[in-house]
Protein backbone atom coordinates (compact mmCIF):
# COMPACT_ATOMS: atom_id res chain seq x y z
CA UNK A 1 0.00 0.00 0.00
CA UNK A 2 1.43 3.48 -1.09
CA UNK A 3 -0.45 6.77 -1.04
CA UNK A 4 0.50 9.09 -4.06
CA UNK A 5 -0.22 13.04 -3.76
CA UNK A 6 -2.60 14.01 -6.53
CA UNK A 7 -3.56 17.98 -4.65
CA UNK A 8 -2.39 20.60 -2.49
CA UNK A 9 -4.48 23.26 -0.62
CA UNK A 10 -5.12 25.01 2.44
CA UNK A 11 -5.41 22.80 5.36
CA UNK A 12 -8.13 24.14 7.82
CA UNK A 13 -8.91 21.51 10.28
CA UNK A 14 -6.19 19.38 11.78
CA UNK A 15 -6.45 15.36 11.66
CA UNK A 16 -5.73 13.00 8.76
CA UNK A 17 -8.69 10.49 7.36
CA UNK A 18 -8.79 7.99 4.93
CA UNK A 19 -12.00 7.26 2.70
CA UNK A 20 -14.22 7.08 -0.20
CA UNK A 21 -14.42 10.28 -2.45
CA UNK A 22 -17.76 11.19 -2.90
CA UNK A 23 -18.06 14.32 -5.14
CA UNK A 24 -21.29 16.48 -4.65
CA UNK A 25 -21.91 18.60 -7.44
CA UNK A 26 -25.64 19.25 -6.50
CA UNK A 27 -28.70 18.42 -3.99
CA UNK A 28 -28.99 15.28 -6.43
CA UNK A 29 -25.89 14.00 -5.09
CA UNK A 30 -26.31 14.06 -1.21
CA UNK A 31 -27.64 10.53 -1.10
CA UNK A 32 -24.84 9.11 -2.47
CA UNK A 33 -22.73 10.21 0.40
CA UNK A 34 -22.07 6.75 2.76
CA UNK A 35 -21.02 7.53 6.34
CA UNK A 36 -17.09 7.60 6.65
CA UNK A 37 -16.87 8.86 2.90
CA UNK A 38 -15.05 12.09 1.80
CA UNK A 39 -17.15 15.33 0.99
CA UNK A 40 -15.74 16.56 -2.58
CA UNK A 41 -17.47 19.99 -3.59
CA UNK A 42 -16.90 22.61 -5.20
CA UNK A 43 -17.90 24.62 -1.70
CA UNK A 44 -19.92 23.46 1.12
CA UNK A 45 -23.08 25.48 2.30
CA UNK A 46 -26.15 24.89 4.62
CA UNK A 47 -28.24 22.58 2.58
CA UNK A 48 -25.44 20.28 2.93
CA UNK A 49 -25.57 20.14 6.59
CA UNK A 50 -26.63 16.59 7.31
CA UNK A 51 -24.32 14.92 4.91
CA UNK A 52 -21.98 16.81 6.41
CA UNK A 53 -22.23 15.23 9.47
CA UNK A 54 -21.67 12.29 7.89
CA UNK A 55 -18.73 12.62 6.36
CA UNK A 56 -14.58 11.43 7.71
CA UNK A 57 -13.36 14.51 6.01
CA UNK A 58 -13.88 17.07 3.44
CA UNK A 59 -12.04 18.89 0.15
CA UNK A 60 -13.40 21.76 -1.70
CA UNK A 61 -12.57 23.56 -4.85
CA UNK A 62 -12.46 27.57 -3.13
CA UNK A 63 -12.51 28.73 0.10
CA UNK A 64 -10.20 29.62 2.78
CA UNK A 65 -9.16 29.64 6.75
CA UNK A 66 -12.67 31.23 7.49
CA UNK A 67 -15.06 30.11 5.33
CA UNK A 68 -17.81 27.43 5.72
CA UNK A 69 -16.35 24.25 5.21
CA UNK A 70 -13.49 25.77 7.19
CA UNK A 71 -15.62 26.88 10.06
CA UNK A 72 -17.46 23.35 10.25
CA UNK A 73 -14.71 20.93 10.36
CA UNK A 74 -13.23 22.57 13.05
CA UNK A 75 -16.14 22.28 14.93
CA UNK A 76 -16.96 18.87 14.19
CA UNK A 77 -13.17 18.08 14.53
CA UNK A 78 -12.80 16.57 11.35
CA UNK A 79 -10.12 17.18 8.82
CA UNK A 80 -10.51 19.47 5.87
CA UNK A 81 -8.51 21.03 2.34
CA UNK A 82 -10.30 23.59 1.16
CA UNK A 83 -9.02 26.19 -1.90
CA UNK A 84 -7.56 22.83 -4.05
CA UNK A 85 -8.98 25.16 -7.18
CA UNK A 86 -10.09 21.87 -8.61
CA UNK A 87 -10.51 19.05 -6.61
CA UNK A 88 -14.15 18.37 -8.15
CA UNK A 89 -12.06 17.76 -11.29
CA UNK A 90 -9.23 15.61 -10.78
CA UNK A 91 -11.51 13.39 -7.69
CA UNK A 92 -13.73 10.58 -8.76
CA UNK A 93 -16.25 8.93 -6.78
CA UNK A 94 -15.36 6.05 -4.94
CA UNK A 95 -11.58 6.50 -5.06
CA UNK A 96 -9.72 5.44 -2.05
CA UNK A 97 -7.81 8.73 -0.75
CA UNK A 98 -6.01 9.99 2.09
CA UNK A 99 -6.48 13.77 3.57
CA UNK A 100 -3.92 15.64 5.49
CA UNK A 101 -6.45 18.98 7.29
CA UNK A 102 -2.62 20.26 8.50
CA UNK A 103 -0.49 20.58 5.56
CA UNK A 104 -3.52 20.31 2.69
CA UNK A 105 -2.09 17.47 1.23
CA UNK A 106 -4.49 15.00 -0.57
CA UNK A 107 -2.83 11.30 -1.34
CA UNK A 108 -4.92 8.76 -3.31
CA UNK A 109 -3.96 4.97 -1.95
CA UNK A 110 -2.80 2.61 -4.40
CA UNK A 111 -1.97 -0.99 -4.17
CA UNK B 1 -9.39 44.16 9.38
CA UNK B 2 -5.95 43.21 7.02
CA UNK B 3 -5.28 40.15 9.43
CA UNK B 4 -8.79 38.93 8.87
CA UNK B 5 -9.13 39.19 5.08
CA UNK B 6 -5.99 37.37 4.10
CA UNK B 7 -7.33 34.59 5.44
CA UNK B 8 -10.68 34.77 2.97
CA UNK B 9 -11.05 33.52 -0.14
CA UNK B 10 -13.87 36.01 -1.86
CA UNK B 11 -14.68 33.29 -4.65
CA UNK B 12 -16.21 31.44 -1.98
CA UNK B 13 -18.12 34.47 -0.90
CA UNK B 14 -21.85 34.27 -1.64
CA UNK B 15 -23.77 36.58 -3.86
CA UNK B 16 -24.56 39.16 -3.64
CA UNK B 17 -20.87 40.85 -2.02
CA UNK B 18 -21.85 43.60 0.03
CA UNK B 19 -18.38 44.77 -0.63
CA UNK B 20 -20.25 45.28 -4.57
CA UNK B 21 -23.85 45.88 -3.12
CA UNK B 22 -22.98 48.61 -0.02
CA UNK B 23 -21.49 51.20 -2.07
CA UNK B 24 -24.52 51.52 -4.30
CA UNK B 25 -26.29 52.89 -1.31
CA UNK B 26 -23.87 53.78 0.70
CA UNK B 27 -24.54 57.59 0.79
CA UNK B 28 -28.23 57.17 1.76
CA UNK B 29 -27.06 54.66 4.65
CA UNK B 30 -24.69 57.39 6.10
CA UNK B 31 -27.04 59.38 5.89
CA UNK B 32 -29.03 57.47 8.17
CA UNK B 33 -26.18 56.53 10.55
CA UNK B 34 -25.89 60.06 10.92
CA UNK B 35 -29.77 60.57 11.85
CA UNK B 36 -29.38 58.03 14.44
CA UNK B 37 -26.20 59.93 15.88
CA UNK B 38 -27.88 62.96 15.79
CA UNK B 39 -30.71 61.42 18.03
CA UNK B 40 -28.75 59.81 20.41
CA UNK B 41 -27.05 63.47 21.21
CA UNK B 42 -30.54 64.83 21.11
CA UNK B 43 -31.89 62.59 23.89
CA UNK B 44 -28.65 62.46 25.62
CA UNK B 45 -28.38 58.70 25.06
CA UNK B 46 -24.59 57.58 26.37
CA UNK B 47 -22.69 54.92 24.52
CA UNK B 48 -23.30 52.57 27.29
CA UNK B 49 -27.30 52.52 26.38
CA UNK B 50 -25.93 51.92 23.07
CA UNK B 51 -23.42 49.14 23.34
CA UNK B 52 -26.14 47.10 25.99
CA UNK B 53 -28.40 47.24 23.11
CA UNK B 54 -26.65 45.10 21.16
CA UNK B 55 -25.57 41.49 21.57
CA UNK B 56 -22.46 41.26 20.43
CA UNK B 57 -19.63 43.30 18.75
CA UNK B 58 -19.45 41.53 14.96
CA UNK B 59 -21.99 43.76 13.54
CA UNK B 60 -21.08 46.84 14.66
CA UNK B 61 -17.56 45.93 13.67
CA UNK B 62 -18.58 44.83 9.84
CA UNK B 63 -20.21 48.57 9.84
CA UNK B 64 -17.06 50.28 10.41
CA UNK B 65 -15.20 48.27 7.89
CA UNK B 66 -17.88 48.78 5.20
CA UNK B 67 -18.17 52.49 6.59
CA UNK B 68 -14.39 53.28 5.46
CA UNK B 69 -14.81 50.87 1.94
CA UNK B 70 -18.09 53.01 1.48
CA UNK B 71 -16.50 56.41 2.06
CA UNK B 72 -13.34 55.93 0.31
CA UNK B 73 -15.23 55.03 -2.93
CA UNK B 74 -17.82 58.32 -2.15
CA UNK B 75 -13.89 60.32 -1.63
CA UNK B 76 -15.38 61.96 1.65
CA UNK B 77 -12.83 63.76 3.11
CA UNK B 78 -10.61 62.02 5.77
CA UNK B 79 -11.93 64.16 8.69
CA UNK B 80 -15.54 62.91 7.50
CA UNK B 81 -14.40 59.36 7.29
CA UNK B 82 -13.21 59.15 10.67
CA UNK B 83 -15.61 60.80 12.22
CA UNK B 84 -18.11 58.39 11.00
CA UNK B 85 -15.98 55.43 12.08
CA UNK B 86 -15.78 56.62 15.65
CA UNK B 87 -19.30 56.23 15.99
CA UNK B 88 -19.28 52.57 15.67
CA UNK B 89 -15.19 52.06 17.77
CA UNK B 90 -16.98 54.62 20.68
CA UNK B 91 -19.77 52.12 21.51
CA UNK B 92 -17.55 49.23 20.72
CA UNK B 93 -14.99 50.33 23.42
CA UNK B 94 -17.54 50.99 26.49
CA UNK B 95 -18.26 47.05 25.24
CA UNK B 96 -14.94 45.77 24.75
CA UNK B 97 -12.36 48.29 26.50
CA UNK B 98 -9.53 45.67 26.59
CA UNK B 99 -9.44 44.75 22.86
CA UNK B 100 -11.57 46.99 20.79
CA UNK B 101 -10.87 45.55 17.50
CA UNK B 102 -10.25 41.53 18.49
CA UNK B 103 -6.36 41.84 17.76
CA UNK B 104 -5.36 39.29 20.34
CA UNK B 105 -8.59 37.67 21.68
CA UNK B 106 -12.26 38.19 21.52
CA UNK B 107 -12.85 39.34 24.92
CA UNK B 108 -16.35 40.57 25.44
CA UNK B 109 -17.21 39.82 29.38
CA UNK B 110 -15.76 41.10 32.62
CA UNK B 111 -13.19 39.31 34.79
CA UNK B 112 -16.59 39.42 36.90
CA UNK B 113 -19.08 37.90 34.82
CA UNK B 114 -15.97 35.00 33.59
CA UNK B 115 -16.14 34.62 37.35
CA UNK B 116 -19.67 33.94 38.00
CA UNK B 117 -20.13 31.53 34.24
CA UNK B 118 -17.59 29.51 36.07
CA UNK B 119 -18.98 29.44 39.43
CA UNK B 120 -22.44 28.60 39.05
CA UNK B 121 -22.66 27.05 35.56
CA UNK B 122 -23.95 23.37 36.16
CA UNK B 123 -20.53 21.92 34.08
CA UNK B 124 -20.93 18.33 32.54
CA UNK B 125 -17.65 16.51 32.06
CA UNK B 126 -17.08 15.35 29.04
CA UNK B 127 -17.71 11.79 27.40
CA UNK B 128 -17.26 10.31 24.23
CA UNK B 129 -21.27 10.57 23.39
CA UNK B 130 -21.63 13.94 24.24
CA UNK B 131 -18.35 15.53 22.71
CA UNK B 132 -19.75 13.94 19.68
CA UNK B 133 -23.02 16.02 19.98
CA UNK B 134 -21.57 19.93 21.19
CA UNK B 135 -19.26 19.47 18.03
CA UNK B 136 -22.25 18.82 15.96
CA UNK B 137 -24.35 21.80 17.59
CA UNK B 138 -21.68 24.50 17.37
CA UNK B 139 -21.18 23.10 13.66
CA UNK B 140 -24.67 23.29 12.73
CA UNK B 141 -26.16 26.59 14.26
CA UNK B 142 -23.77 28.89 11.97
CA UNK B 143 -25.30 27.42 9.00
CA UNK B 144 -28.53 28.46 10.12
CA UNK B 145 -27.43 31.60 11.04
CA UNK B 146 -26.36 31.75 7.53
CA UNK B 147 -30.03 30.88 5.91
CA UNK B 148 -31.19 33.78 8.19
CA UNK B 149 -29.00 36.61 7.89
CA UNK B 150 -26.86 35.65 4.44
CA UNK B 151 -23.33 34.79 4.43
CA UNK B 152 -21.83 38.52 5.41
CA UNK B 153 -24.56 39.54 8.26
CA UNK B 154 -24.91 35.76 10.23
CA UNK B 155 -22.62 37.34 13.07
CA UNK B 156 -26.31 38.50 14.26
CA UNK B 157 -26.88 35.32 15.39
CA UNK B 158 -23.80 33.98 15.71
CA UNK B 159 -20.79 35.28 17.88
CA UNK B 160 -17.91 33.72 19.68
CA UNK B 161 -15.94 34.64 22.63
CA UNK B 162 -12.84 33.67 24.28
CA UNK B 163 -10.00 32.65 25.16
CA UNK B 164 -10.64 33.69 28.54
CA UNK B 165 -7.69 32.01 31.45
CA UNK B 166 -6.85 32.07 34.59
CA UNK B 167 -10.43 29.77 35.41
CA UNK B 168 -9.39 27.94 38.21
CA UNK B 169 -9.38 30.82 40.86
CA UNK B 170 -12.89 30.78 39.97
CA UNK B 171 -13.87 26.59 39.45
CA UNK B 172 -11.11 24.48 41.16
CA UNK B 173 -12.11 21.56 38.95
CA UNK B 174 -10.54 23.29 35.87
CA UNK B 175 -6.92 22.07 35.16
CA UNK B 176 -4.56 25.00 35.62
CA UNK B 177 -4.39 25.09 31.33
CA UNK B 178 -7.99 25.84 30.67
CA UNK B 179 -10.06 28.25 28.56
CA UNK B 180 -13.27 29.19 28.02
CA UNK B 181 -15.12 29.53 24.94
CA UNK B 182 -18.17 31.04 24.88
CA UNK B 183 -20.08 30.70 21.66
CA UNK B 184 -23.25 32.87 21.33
CA UNK B 185 -26.17 31.61 18.86
CA UNK B 186 -29.51 33.17 17.94
CA UNK B 187 -31.99 34.87 18.10
CA UNK B 188 -32.75 32.29 15.50
CA UNK B 189 -36.06 33.98 14.54
CA UNK B 190 -36.33 36.83 12.65
CA UNK B 191 -39.78 37.21 11.16
CA UNK B 192 -39.24 41.13 10.08
CA UNK B 193 -37.12 39.02 7.66
CA UNK B 194 -38.84 35.99 7.43
CA UNK B 195 -42.64 35.24 8.46
CA UNK B 196 -42.11 31.94 8.54
CA UNK B 197 -39.39 31.91 11.31
CA UNK B 198 -41.35 33.03 14.11
CA UNK B 199 -42.24 29.32 14.95
CA UNK B 200 -38.64 28.26 14.85
CA UNK B 201 -38.12 26.40 17.96
CA UNK B 202 -34.00 26.88 19.63
CA UNK B 203 -34.75 30.70 19.97
CA UNK B 204 -31.36 31.04 21.79
CA UNK B 205 -28.49 28.71 22.17
CA UNK B 206 -25.31 29.68 24.45
CA UNK B 207 -22.28 26.51 24.42
CA UNK B 208 -19.56 27.30 27.24
CA UNK B 209 -16.71 25.43 26.57
CA UNK B 210 -14.06 24.81 28.36
CA UNK B 211 -10.93 23.60 26.25
CA UNK B 212 -7.28 22.44 27.81
CA UNK B 213 -3.97 23.39 25.63
CA UNK B 214 -5.38 25.04 22.79
CA UNK B 215 -4.34 27.81 20.75
CA UNK B 216 -6.75 29.89 18.49
CA UNK B 217 -6.52 32.84 16.90
CA UNK B 218 -9.64 35.29 16.18
CA UNK B 219 -9.91 38.10 13.77
CA UNK B 220 -11.93 41.69 14.33
CA UNK B 221 -15.26 40.04 13.20
CA UNK B 222 -14.85 37.13 15.71
CA UNK B 223 -13.61 34.32 12.95
CA UNK B 224 -11.98 31.84 15.21
CA UNK B 225 -9.27 29.71 13.96
CA UNK B 226 -7.09 26.81 15.60
CA UNK B 227 -4.50 24.34 14.68
CA UNK B 228 -5.74 22.18 17.33
CA UNK B 229 -8.65 19.66 17.34
CA UNK B 230 -11.20 21.65 19.48
CA UNK B 231 -13.51 18.66 20.18
CA UNK B 232 -10.36 16.79 21.60
CA UNK B 233 -9.22 19.26 23.69
CA UNK B 234 -12.87 19.64 25.06
CA UNK B 235 -12.97 19.02 29.00
CA UNK B 236 -16.01 20.70 30.39
CA UNK B 237 -19.53 22.03 28.74
CA UNK B 238 -22.77 23.75 29.49
CA UNK B 239 -25.31 24.15 26.48
CA UNK B 240 -28.18 26.71 27.14
CA UNK B 241 -30.89 26.82 25.33
CA UNK B 242 -33.57 30.58 25.73
CA UNK B 243 -31.13 30.69 29.21
CA UNK B 244 -32.16 26.65 30.18
CA UNK B 245 -28.75 24.54 30.46
CA UNK B 246 -29.56 21.28 29.50
CA UNK B 247 -28.52 18.05 30.46
CA UNK B 248 -29.73 14.83 28.56
CA UNK B 249 -27.67 14.15 26.19
CA UNK B 250 -31.07 12.71 24.48
CA UNK B 251 -31.97 16.69 24.53
CA UNK B 252 -28.97 18.00 23.30
CA UNK B 253 -29.25 15.48 20.37
CA UNK B 254 -33.07 16.72 19.60
CA UNK B 255 -31.82 20.30 19.80
CA UNK B 256 -29.24 19.51 17.32
CA UNK B 257 -31.74 17.36 15.01
CA UNK B 258 -34.09 20.88 14.97
CA UNK B 259 -31.23 22.96 13.92
CA UNK B 260 -30.26 20.61 11.13
CA UNK B 261 -33.84 20.74 9.91
CA UNK B 262 -34.27 24.46 10.32
CA UNK B 263 -30.63 25.21 8.65
CA UNK B 264 -31.79 23.18 5.45
CA UNK B 265 -34.87 24.42 5.03
CA UNK B 266 -33.73 27.68 5.54
CA UNK B 267 -31.33 27.66 3.06
CA UNK B 268 -34.25 26.53 0.75
CA UNK B 269 -35.76 29.34 1.62
CA UNK B 270 -32.75 31.69 0.90
CA UNK B 271 -31.99 29.82 -2.73
CA UNK B 272 -35.55 30.76 -4.03
CA UNK B 273 -34.84 34.14 -4.28
CA UNK B 274 -33.58 35.12 -7.91
CA UNK B 275 -31.16 38.07 -8.16
CA UNK B 276 -33.29 41.00 -7.09
CA UNK B 277 -34.56 39.41 -4.15
CA UNK B 278 -30.88 38.21 -3.03
CA UNK B 279 -29.92 41.97 -3.05
CA UNK B 280 -32.39 43.11 -1.46
CA UNK B 281 -32.70 40.62 1.21
CA UNK B 282 -29.04 40.83 1.51
CA UNK B 283 -29.81 45.03 2.15
CA UNK B 284 -32.51 44.59 5.15
CA UNK B 285 -29.87 41.84 6.64
CA UNK B 286 -27.42 45.27 6.97
CA UNK B 287 -30.11 47.10 8.39
CA UNK B 288 -31.58 44.68 10.56
CA UNK B 289 -28.06 43.40 12.02
CA UNK B 290 -28.12 47.49 13.74
CA UNK B 291 -31.98 46.83 14.45
CA UNK B 292 -31.01 47.33 18.14
CA UNK B 293 -28.97 50.79 18.26
CA UNK B 294 -31.91 52.26 16.11
CA UNK B 295 -34.62 50.79 18.69
CA UNK B 296 -32.55 52.70 21.39
CA UNK B 297 -33.33 56.25 19.60
CA UNK B 298 -36.82 55.30 18.33
CA UNK B 299 -35.89 55.07 14.67
CA UNK B 300 -37.08 52.09 12.37
CA UNK B 301 -34.39 50.13 11.16
CA UNK B 302 -35.74 49.90 8.03
CA UNK B 303 -34.46 51.54 4.71
CA UNK B 304 -36.21 54.17 2.90
CA UNK B 305 -37.67 53.34 -0.44
CA UNK B 306 -35.25 55.96 -1.81
CA UNK B 307 -32.57 53.31 -0.99
CA UNK B 308 -34.79 50.15 -2.35
CA UNK B 309 -35.25 52.27 -5.41
CA UNK B 310 -31.51 52.98 -5.83
CA UNK B 311 -30.74 48.87 -5.55
CA UNK B 312 -33.25 47.77 -7.65
CA UNK B 313 -32.55 46.95 -11.49
CA UNK B 314 -28.83 48.36 -10.60
CA UNK B 315 -25.87 46.50 -11.61
CA UNK B 316 -23.35 45.75 -8.53
CA UNK B 317 -20.37 47.22 -8.64
CA UNK B 318 -17.54 45.38 -10.48
CA UNK B 319 -14.18 44.74 -8.89
CA UNK B 320 -12.40 41.21 -9.14
CA UNK B 321 -11.83 40.32 -5.62
CA UNK B 322 -9.63 37.12 -6.93
CA UNK B 323 -6.78 38.76 -9.14
CA UNK B 324 -4.14 38.18 -6.66
CA UNK B 325 -0.85 35.83 -7.11
CA UNK B 326 0.36 35.86 -3.72
CA UNK B 327 -0.18 37.13 -0.10
CA UNK B 328 1.70 40.24 -0.18
CA UNK B 329 -0.83 41.36 -2.94
CA UNK B 330 -3.51 40.52 -1.14
CA UNK B 331 -2.64 42.49 2.09
CA UNK B 332 -1.75 45.01 -0.29
CA UNK B 333 -5.27 45.14 -1.89
CA UNK B 334 -7.15 45.07 1.49
CA UNK B 335 -4.75 47.99 3.41
CA UNK B 336 -6.03 49.92 0.40
CA UNK B 337 -9.14 49.70 0.50
CA UNK B 338 -9.56 49.99 4.51
CA UNK B 339 -7.20 52.59 5.35
CA UNK B 340 -8.57 55.51 6.37
CA UNK B 341 -6.01 58.23 5.39
CA UNK B 342 -4.93 57.59 2.44
CA UNK B 343 -6.73 57.81 -1.27
CA UNK B 344 -6.92 55.25 -3.49
CA UNK B 345 -4.30 54.53 -5.75
CA UNK B 346 -4.99 51.04 -7.13
CA UNK B 347 -6.57 51.63 -10.69
CA UNK B 348 -9.31 48.78 -10.03
CA UNK B 349 -10.32 50.95 -6.97
CA UNK B 350 -10.29 54.49 -8.44
CA UNK B 351 -12.34 52.86 -11.52
CA UNK B 352 -14.74 51.76 -8.70
CA UNK B 353 -15.06 54.92 -7.50
CA UNK B 354 -15.82 56.54 -10.97
CA UNK B 355 -18.68 53.45 -10.91
CA UNK B 356 -20.22 54.96 -7.82
CA UNK B 357 -19.91 58.76 -8.30
CA UNK B 358 -21.23 58.20 -11.96
CA UNK B 359 -24.38 55.90 -10.22
CA UNK B 360 -25.15 58.95 -8.07
CA UNK B 361 -24.65 61.53 -10.52
CA UNK B 362 -27.43 59.98 -12.13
Amino acid sequence: MSFKLLLKGMGVSVGQAEGKVCVIQSAGDFQKLQDGDILVAHNTDPSMTFIINKTAGIVCDVGGMTSHPAIISRELGIPAVVGTGSATKILHDGMQIMIDGASGEIFQKTN
Amino acid sequence: MVKGHRLMDPTAWASPNPFLLDPLFEDLWLEKIQELRRVVVAKKINYQTLAESISGPACVRKEFRWALWGMKLLDLPVEKRVDCISFYRDILAVKAPSDIFNLHQALWHSPEEIGKICRETPWQKITPESKRVVGQISANCPPLAWGLFTDFFYHRAYEVYGLYSGLQKYQPKFDKDSVLVIRQFGPFSAPELWPHTKNYPAFQIVVKAIYNDIQVDFDYINHFTTLDNLPEKLSWFCVEVNGQPVDSLDKLRAINQEIMECAVEQDSYLKRLNKEEQKRHTLLAKFYSLKELFAVAGLSWKPDQSILDRVTNQPLLKIDFSQFKNIDEVESFWRELFDPYHSFTRPELLEAQRQIKKLISQ
